[in-house]
């Protein structure tokens, strides 16, 4: 669906205190493929160079090296060809016409597909039901919450039921609720018409939600290309253990795990896979001492954000 | 070609929102129409006087047309939209979209104007007929070759503003040119016909865009024959041709160029 070859994005920008200007890679030699009904994220911190990517991949940026096909189509010389077979969904940009209705923006972009009017309206109405906002077809989008024009801007890069969706962190400022229902969809449009999904996010418990794949990219480079599973089992190798004392623990156990005092007799300790087993750590403790015991993975978030600082 | 109509339909569609700021634009061009017909009136003192060739009667009917395509073609799209998409990154939600973008732009501008110029249309002509008391002594044939040289002119101005606004590939703001181009239409063609102008800036003013989209169309309104008709017709048929051609010329250069913020 997406092949990815060597490809390198460099950006010309101004030096204003040299008065020079110098040339920064966004993107250095990344190679990869993306199969059909993969759900990916493709994840980095702030100029890792996802967008950069994405817009490579939609047609919008020229690379400076390296070849893109996208569904066997190059994304730079056939824009429009292109256009037909993909959505995309960028969450700081807005495309749809503010004093018109979801229902005339649709209309709108189903016409301009080549869709003819019956049509157009029978794949909006399916919309209509699958994002259930049947309510919010008729209301100018001005006058949406910004998780309904979420919803909107959603069903607009759907309309013409592209292969493949790319969405640029499309949750960027929704609730919790909002965001919840915005996945779902996504997930059920995977599902049902078999949409591949390139998804970024900077939150990752969108991504534990719908992806199966995840690249991660930092300064340019891909750092690491692996299923979910995967990371979370490489990378995972610190299990965190709370304990909640009836007593303070005794020095044996303060001198071993170093354990960090939470609140009154709450103590966490980080204990890692490799060093120990979790059963002989629990049985150094009292039994008759303990009230409350809970084992936890690090969270992918902490496993991430270590990854980003290498 | 659908797809663009679809643009136009729907943008005129969205204009309909800003019905009070239509209001005020009208009242602001009737206005100015009762302040220009009162100048004129003062200068032909005598009212069977000829300025410039033309009678009281042509150079009123001359001013309410070119005041009527100034004021139609005054585009909030065409004058911040370009380069604002250009500028902020907005541009990437309409690039990779199968129509062409400054074609999609154009169409926009087409829906834009259409919802002004309904407007403008009546207060001009319902102006002219209480001012002098006449209809324009137009004919049939008369009416029909100013509105394709309208159409026409209508078309040229919106692509001489999309070439303007593309420039914010390379420049960072637009908003000088566009004054500039504005005020040269309006006093050289709209306010004052190019014969009031001496004989060497009248051949230079007929070289460019002045002769086409102001004064062309208004001058055969007044003063119609066959042969000006075909001039200015061919003339705006070489104008509309290159300038598409230097659109996609300069999108195309100016496409490579993108460097949209955040990625």
């Amino acid at each position: 669906m997406i092949e990815v070859s060597k490809v390198t994005k460099t950006f010309t920008v101004a030096d204003r205190k040299n008065k020079e200007t110098k040339e920064i890679k966004a993107v250095k030699d990344v190679s990869f493929c993306v199969s059909k009904g993969e759900k990916l994220a493709f994840i980095g911190p702030n100029g890792a160079g996802k967008s950069t990517m994405i817009k490579m991949l939609t047609g919008i940026l020229t690379p400076s090296q390296g070849e893109i096909t996208v569904n066997g189509i190059d994304p730079q010389k056939n824009t429009k060809m292109l256009a037909k077979c993909i959505g995309t969904v960028f969450g700081q940009r807005e495309q749809l016409w503010i004093n018109l209705t979801p229902y005339d923006n649709l209309m709108f972009l189903a016409l301009t597909y080549g869709m003819n009017k019956k049509d157009a309206g029978r794949v909006i109405q399916e919309f209509e039901k699958i994002f259930e906002i049947g309510e919010l077809m008729h209301v100018p989008i001005k006058k949406l919450s910004l998780g309904q024009r979420m919803k909107c801007e959603i069903i607009a890069g759907l309309v013409h039921k592209p292969e493949l969706l790319f969405l640029d962190e499309p949750t960027i400022g929704l609730d919790i609720v909002a965001k919840s229902n915005i996945l779902h969809v996504i997930d059920k449009m995977n599902r049902e018409f078999g949409t591949t999904v390139f998804f970024t996010s900077h939150d990752i418990s969108d991504i534990e939600k719908l992806c199966n794949r995840v690249i991660i990219i930092n300064k340019g480079e891909i750092v690491i290309d692996d299923p979910l599973e995967a990371i979370k089992k490489n990378y995972f190798k610190k299990k965190k253990i709370c304990v909640t004392l009836k007593n303070a623990p005794s020095a044996r156990i303060m001198e071993a795990y170093k354990p960090e005092c939470l609140d009154g007799n709450k103590y966490v300790l980080e204990v890692k896979n490799e060093d120990l087993e979790i059963g002989s750590v629990i049985s150094d403790f009292d039994p008759q001492n303990i009230m409350d015991i809970t084992i936890q993975d690090s969270s992918l978030e902490s496993v991430i954000a270590n990854i980003y600082h290498g | 070609m659908y797809k663009y109509y679809a643009a136009m339909k729907y943008e005129f569609k969205d204009r309909t929102a800003y019905k009070i700021s239509l209001f005020f634009n009208a009242v602001i061009f009737a206005l100015v129409m009762y302040v220009m017909v009162h100048v004129w009136g003062y200068l032909y003192h005598d009212k069977d006087a000829l300025i410039a060739g033309y009678s009281y009667q042509q150079m009123i009917w001359y001013v309410i047309l070119t005041e009527l395509i100034w004021f139609s073609t005054r585009s909030a799209i065409l004058t911040h939209q370009i380069s604002d998409d250009i500028r902020t990154g907005n541009i990437c939600s309409y690039v990779n979209k199968p129509y062409d973008y400054p074609g999609y732009i154009l169409a926009r501008y087409l829906g834009e104007i259409s919802f002004k110029t309904i407007a403008f249309i009546p207060i001009g002509g319902i102006l002219g007929v209480v001012c002098l008391r006449m209809f324009p002594n137009a004919s049939f044939i008369s009416v029909a070759s100013v509105l394709v040289t309208f159409i026409l002119s209508v078309i040229i101005n919106g692509i001489i503003r999309v070439l303007v606004g593309l420039s914010s590939f390379w420049i960072e703001d637009t908003k000088p040119v566009i004054w500039l181009y504005e005020k040269l239409i309006l006093i050289m063609g709209t306010v004052f016909p190019l014969e009031l102008f001496s004989e060497n800036i009248q051949q230079v003013l007929k070289y460019t865009p002045i002769y086409v989209i102001s004064y062309g169309p208004a001058r055969l309104f007044v003063k119609y024959n066959h042969e000006d008709f075909f001039k200015i017709l061919l003339s705006q048929i070489i104008y509309i041709v290159i300038g598409y051609l230097c659109i996609q010329i300069v999108y195309k250069k100016g496409k490579r160029r993108l460097h949209v913020y955040g990625g």
